[in-house]
């Protein structure tokens, strides 16, 4: 089905494209958030992946290899969108989103703000690679075709992102720690 | 599970956690209505053949064709295509005054391809005829637009008002087509009977017509000025092929896609058309030489031109295919004067260094024109492209031209601006992605050594990895940047 559309909107089929784009942008959209961190910006790289995927579609020469195609649209996109945003908005940092939980609730609350501290730490280039290897599942392969750089750089991005990541925890459970040691 | 397993779990947890199950409305609402607006870049297969798409495999087999025939011939497929097949007339090659009135006049209500017309009142070039399509750019009066004859033909009339696919770039009266800032669409050119452009004067030159004249004209004013009259040709034999004309039609010997010639001159490059009676003297077309043709145009055959083409394919407006069929040059003796091997350096159309984008966008060949040598661009570096690849491709960074999408510098995502495609070689220790969106000078080189090694190893399914050849030249056009500073 995605197949269909991706060759009807190859060929300028822009019902086609609407179709296939409503059924991406959900994906699209969540992904640009885990990367940029922002919802107003994650907006417009969505926006803008899936006008540059009209525009170059015609570059896309195996239509089954559109969602890989795509990844690295947006991946491009959050890179632009990133960079125009820390242009026009240097001072501002952005506060975490305060959405009702709807994931796993397994998570300590002390887990959750370390993580969070330790991911906006992050440069925009690893918060990527994590995001598309946890999150969206894609082998270290699929990760450096995405952002378009050797496996060994793909590789290596998610191994110190990761490790950077479990350090924020390991120290916020020290720091936990320390704490309850001085009370008591 | 190990720690690693307990932190990986959590992270991903913690990621699904913050991912938005939905994005808002408006998300795609904006974009869809940017999509409308928007026109879909040709493909490199486009700007190469100057066609609609076509399947991978037809794909495979017309670049082997293609390329197989150029290297064969030694030609610089430029001058073949349908796109550029009409040369590069500049606006100053017809202006020398003729003495003599026009041999043939354009028919009432009837714009000849390939003629230019003057714009009356200001005009909206859109996608397609009638004004349901994306408006492309607006025309002002007074500008000139190139009325169109590869593809479909005018006139089509809906709505009361009657459209030309035509082609136009802004303060520019010369051949559009790979222009900076250059479009092709269809223009409105009357409305309720009152016309909105007229079919600008023909200047016929005083110069004894020779490849050079006839190449710096357009079609149209060759056919005004020389009519059915003799026209004696000498220069070097250019071997041809079909081509990739976006149609069929009869008679095969005149309408393209059949064997198309060309003979080089000094200052430029003609091309036509054989009449079946003629004979290619033995040798010719395998070692080349220097001939001298006699012809003419307005072959009375073109009144049984019949054009089809289109989407869906449909019979053209006969009025314009036959005027297309009559602007073709008809060879009706051919003398060899001299067998020589032909001269393949410098090819035919190059322009000297240094090129802009537009213009090496353009070439269909651009190591024929210049070798790996040096070239430097300044351009928008626009990280927006990306080309798919097949699985398994060696070197990858040579064969996927995805580093980046070099733009020309004031064409920021300028719909239809021409691009470069860039690689960087993984060794020079510097990549693109720093300077995407900024102006740049860039260094680099065709041709690159790396490009004899390129092998396709995987294909897509069910088709057979395209031959050596073929990806060895794929590799060959490829730009690979040694060199970028920031401006």
């Amino acid at each position: 089905m995605q197949r269909e559309l991706v060759e009807l909107a190859r060929d300028g089929d822009r019902e086609a494209f609407s179709a296939l784009a409503a059924s991406v942008v959900d994906r699209l959209y969540a992904t640009a958030v885990l990367i940029l961190r922002d919802h107003s910006t994650a907006e417009d790289a969505t926006q803008e992946a899936i006008v540059s995927a009209w525009r170059d579609l015609r570059s896309l020469r195996d239509p089954d290899r559109f969602d890989a195609w795509l990844r690295r649209l947006l991946v491009n996109a959050c890179h632009d969108e990133g960079r125009r945003q820390r242009q026009r908005r240097p001072e501002i940092t952005l506060l975490p989103s305060h959405e009702p939980a709807v994931g796993d609730s397994s998570i300590a609350l002390a887990n959750q703000d370390a993580l969070e501290r330790g991911f906006r730490r992050l440069t925009s280039d690893h918060r990527t690679a994590v995001v598309l290897h946890h999150y969206m599942g894609l082998s270290l392969l699929e990760v450096a075709e995405a952002i378009g750089v050797p496996l060994g750089t793909a590789k290596s991005r998610v191994h110190h992102a990761t490790q950077a990541l479990r350090a924020a925890l390991e120290a916020d459970a020290r720091t936990s720690d320390m704490t309850k040691g001085g009370i008591a | 599970m190990n720690r690693n397993d307990d932190f990986d779990h959590t992270l991903r947890a913690w990621l699904r956690r913050e991912a938005p199950l939905q994005a808002p409305d408006r998300v795609l609402e904006a974009a869809l209505e940017r999509v409308a607006d928007v026109s879909q870049r040709r493909s490199w297969q486009q700007r190469l053949f100057g066609v609609t798409p076509m399947s991978s495999r037809r794909r495979v087999a017309t670049v082997t064709a293609v390329v197989a025939l150029a290297v064969l011939a030694g030609l610089q497929l430029r001058g073949l295509l349908p796109d550029v097949g009409e040369s590069s007339p500049s606006p100053t090659a017809s202006s020398s005054p003729s003495a003599t009135p026009p041999a043939v006049v354009a028919p009432d209500n009837l714009l000849p391809p390939y003629s230019v017309a003057s714009v009356l009142e200001e005009l909206e070039l859109r996608e397609g005829p009638g004004v349901g399509g994306p408006v492309l750019t607006t025309i002002a009066a007074g500008q000139v637009v190139w009325i169109q004859g590869s593809g479909e033909f005018g006139p089509v009339t809906t709505g009361g008002v009657t459209y030309y696919p035509a082609s136009f770039a802004l303060n520019y009266a010369g051949w559009p087509a790979g222009v900076d800032g250059g479009f092709q669409g269809w223009v409105p050119t009357e409305r309720d009977g009152v016309p909105l452009v007229e079919l600008a004067p023909v200047v016929c030159p005083v110069d004894a017509p020779r490849p050079g004249v006839l190449a710096g004209m357009t079609a149209w004013a060759r056919l005004t000025c020389y009519g059915r009259g003799e026209v004696v040709l000498e220069g070097s034999w250019v071997n041809g092929s079909g081509g990739i004309w976006p149609w069929d039609g009869e008679p095969a010997w005149l309408v393209p896609p059949d064997v198309e010639r060309a003979i080089s001159g000094a200052d430029g490059q003609f091309s036509f058309v054989l009449a079946p009676n003629v004979v290619v003297p033995a040798g010719l077309e395998a070692v080349g030489g220097r001939v001298r043709i006699t012809g003419h145009f307005d072959d009375p055959a073109a009144a049984t031109c019949v054009i089809r083409a289109g989407e869906p394919i449909v019979e053209q407006p006969a009025g314009s295919v036959h005027l297309f069929c009559r602007e073709r040059f008809v060879a009706t003796s051919l003398e060899l004067l001299e067998i020589s091997m032909p001269s393949l350096s410098p090819a035919v159309g190059c322009v000297g260094s240094p090129p802009d984008v537009a213009v090496v966008s353009g070439q269909t060949d651009p190591v024929a024109c210049f070798g790996n040598a040096p070239l430097t661009f300044d351009a928008l570096l626009d990280g927006a492209g990306a080309v798919d690849c097949p699985g398994s491709v060696e070197p990858a960074w040579l064969y996927c031209p995805d580093d980046g999408v070099l733009m020309l510098v004031g064409e920021t995502r300028k719909l239809g601006a021409p691009f470069l495609l860039l690689v960087v070689d993984p060794t020079s220790g510097f990549s693109l992605s720093a300077y995407f969106g900024t102006n740049v000078r860039v260094t680099g080189h065709f041709d690159d050594p790396a490009a004899q090694t390129c092998r396709e190893n995987g294909s897509f399914p069910g088709e057979s990895p395209r031959p050596a050849a073929g990806v060895i030249e794929s590799c060959r056009v490829t730009f690979v940047v040694t060199d970028v500073v920031p401006l």
